[in-house]
């Protein structure tokens, strides 16, 4: 039980320090003041609250799949706003604009009350069971304080570099979150079945397994799946490149203004 | 990086974690393993005690006997025939009859069963039991040894947090001194005990100190050699200029030429000087309460002749205001704003100083109905030898341009604020200066 809630927890958790950690790297960069981030956090959590309680209700909105088509706005909502931050930086315009702040908060807020709703709601359904709850609250703090050092880490490798090269891997690290967030989207509209569910394109479980530490990192990165599907790996790759056509978009843009 | 105690803190933190929580999870695992591996020896050794207690040989109705809900057994004979069971177990064969560990689904729960023969009296016996309280009881053993790891890191950071400040007490204390430092304390700074990762940091500051030790006193050397090498010569050159003109007549323009260009050169010999002569270090190290009022009545008087000369009415008004800063400053700041009023008020003009306290401090204001600056020189006046040359006069005032960036540089060292704009008179420039109630030191 305890493995099960540490892989549990790492993963949601890992998910919303990488997004957390990519914008704190950024204002770190930019020498901006980052209390704009703590209000989203707190936000984030504050919403994650609302979201685990209103949950019971939310699971029987339409037919029953009403969880599985929320988390999926949820996921595409992140990628929408990290997409708007990615267009906003490579068109020059940075902090402390407030659009900026606005896209950066947003998607904090959404990840955060997405990931922490999941927690509340795996601890909360142990409450009751003294047996196992010992071993749940354990295994969630070790995924906990494993996922914000790993953040941490990811956060100081970032301010480590130079301005110019922390700005390209942040957007790069942007671009490949922002698609992992449409890969999970896909997966929660496969389990709601509106997306047929087909077989498998390949199975890399015994290369890296899903529930293996180094799984749940690549999870929480680029929503490693062992077993992917072809709706899955399409979504992904378009994700990917609608991010890239607007970086490269910007970059085009601004070399027109300077000819 | 905002602190290095913070930064060292989280990461040695996180680095901890990561170690020992990655490590325990693998020690949990292999724990989990042991634990289970013992659970199976128990389940072997409780099927050899059933068999060896003869159970089931006898009239013995054992499922009277007190068991526990998560413990089963069974013996069967070898035709497949119930002989007897545990009050947990049902009616019907749990496991193949083979010998070895079965996992099956029954009442609701997953059972982990160890098949046991018994050759002697032909028979199989079944125990079993509950996965999930195995899997409890051997998770209850091993988080006895993971719980006091959170107790143990929370503890740890508090030590790193104190270590790290112990560690870091020399940079605070070498920080603390430069601090501390009076702007024209230039002596070397001396750390004991000096670890020796700052040793070449002090050593550093120490030259940085000697060097700057060594480049005021050669500017002060400069300032008062200069001082007494260019005045004196300039002194003597005006004097046999008067001597000249006493002699051969004045009429000449090549006279009045070259007397306007001995004496711009010596204003700008002392302008010059009294740029160097009112360095921040020297304000900062000799600032004193000083009466703005006084002073500059003391200013005015002093240089009076210079506008009875030119028939100037020249008005003092205000009351007593207290400033902090460096008296020799101040002068220079009144006298060359007086000066500038002096030169461009016309004769008979009129120049009006004011002096009071305000809210936040000392207002001093210079006006005077010369002919004024346009607005859009206003920044540019200060800068060093640029002088405003109005197109609507041919009057050639003597001058260098450095009279107002002086003004301003000893505002800076004031922390003041200066302002232009219109006089008060049909024309003319009114300068109002804004000093703090109290200069930061």
């Amino acid at each position: 039980m305890l493995l099960n809630s540490v892989i549990l927890v790492l993963r949601e958790v890992l998910e919303a320090a990488m997004v957390v950690s990519l914008f704190m790297a950024f204002t770190t960069v930019s020498q901006q003041a980052r209390s704009f981030l703590l209000k989203a956090i707190l936000l984030g959590l504050i919403a994650g609250g609302a979201y685990a309680y209103f949950l019971p209700e939310i699971s029987n909105w339409l037919e029953g799949v009403g969880q599985e088509i929320t988390n999926t706005i949820i996921h595409i909502g992140i990628y929408v706003f990290l997409m708007g931050f990615l267009w906003l930086i490579s068109r020059d315009i940075v902090l402390p604009n407030r659009l900026v702040k606005g896209m950066m908060m947003a998607a904090i807020i959404l990840a955060i009350s997405r990931e922490s709703a999941e927690i509340m709601l795996y601890i909360s359904g142990f409450r009751s069971d003294h047996f196992l709850l010992q071993s749940v609250v354990s295994g969630s703090l070790i995924g906990l304080s494993i996922g914000v050092s790993c953040g941490i880490f990811l956060y100081h490798l970032m301010i480590a570099l130079k301005p110019a090269a922390a700005a390209k891997f942040i957007c790069v690290l942007v671009v490949i979150v922002g698609s992992s967030m449409m890969s999970q989207a896909t997966q929660f509209l496969i389990q709601a079945d509106w997306l047929a569910s087909t077989e498998p394109v390949w199975d890399s479980s015994h290369i890296i397994s899903e529930h293996s530490l180094p799984g749940q990192l690549l999870y929480a990165l680029m929503a490693y799946e062992a077993t992917p599907t072809w709706s899955q790996i399409i979504i992904y790759l378009t994700s990917l490149l609608l991010m890239l056509i607007v970086i490269l978009s910007g970059r085009f843009s601004r070399a027109i203004s300077h000819v | 990086m905002k602190s290095i105690r913070l930064y060292l803190l989280l990461i040695l933190v996180a680095t901890l974690v990561l170690v020992m929580f990655v490590s325990l999870l693998k020690g949990y695992q292999s724990s989990i393993e042991t634990a289970q591996q013992l659970f199976d020896e128990r389940l072997i050794n409780t099927a050899e005690l059933i068999a060896s207690a003869h159970i089931g040989q006898n009239t013995v109705d054992s499922t009277q006997s007190p068991t526990s809900d998560y413990l089963f057994f069974q013996i069967w004979d070898a035709n497949g025939q119930l002989l007897t069971r545990s009050k947990t177990a049902p009616h019907i064969a749990l496991s193949q009859f083979e010998q070895g560990f079965y996992d099956v689904n029954f009442k609701g729960f997953r059972w982990h069963n160890y098949v046991h023969p018994d050759p002697q009296f032909e028979r199989w016996i079944i125990v079993g039991e509950r996965s999930d309280v195995r899997s409890s009881m051997a998770e209850d053993i091993v988080l006895a040894t993971i719980l006091p790891a959170f107790f143990g890191i929370v503890v740890a950071a508090i030590v790193i947090w104190w270590l790290i400040g112990t560690g870091l007490k020399p940079l605070k204390t070498l920080s603390a001194q430069l601090s501390s430092k009076q702007a024209d304390d230039l002596r070397p700074i001396e750390l004991a005990p000096l670890p020796i990762e700052m040793s070449q940091l002090v050593k550093i500051i120490n030259q940085l100190f000697w060097r700057l030790d060594q480049s005021f006193q050669r500017e002060q050397r400069f300032a008062a050699d200069a001082a007494h090498e260019l005045r004196t010569p300039i002194s003597a050159l005006q004097i046999h200029l008067h001597n000249l003109r006493q002699t051969y007549g004045d009429n000449t323009e090549d006279w009045q030429l070259m007397q306007a260009a001995v004496d711009r050169m010596g204003h700008l010999v002392n302008q010059i000087l009294m740029l160097y002569r009112t360095a921040p270090e020297q304000i900062a190290a000799k600032a004193e309460a000083i009466d703005l009022y006084k002073l500059a009545s003391e200013v005015i008087a002093r240089d009076y002749q210079q506008f009875e000369k030119r028939q100037q009415y020249i008005e003092l008004i205000g009351e007593s205001a207290q400033v902090y800063g460096h008296l020799f400053a101040l002068e220079t700041l009144l006298q060359n704003l007086l000066n500038n009023a002096n030169k461009y008020a016309p004769s008979k003009g009129h120049i009006v100083i004011h002096v009071h306290p305000t809210e936040k401090g000392v207002r001093l204001t210079v006006e005077d109905d010369g002919p004024g600056i346009p607005p859009d020189q206003y920044e540019r006046i200060f800068d060093r030898f640029y002088r405003y040359q109005n197109e609507n006069s041919d009057l050639q005032l003597p001058g260098c341009g450095l009279g107002l960036a002086i003004v301003q540089h000893i505002i800076e060292m004031h922390h003041a604020e200066i302002k232009l704009t219109k006089s008060a008179f049909e024309t003319g420039l009114k300068v109002i200066i804004d000093f703090p109630a109290v200069m930061n030191k």
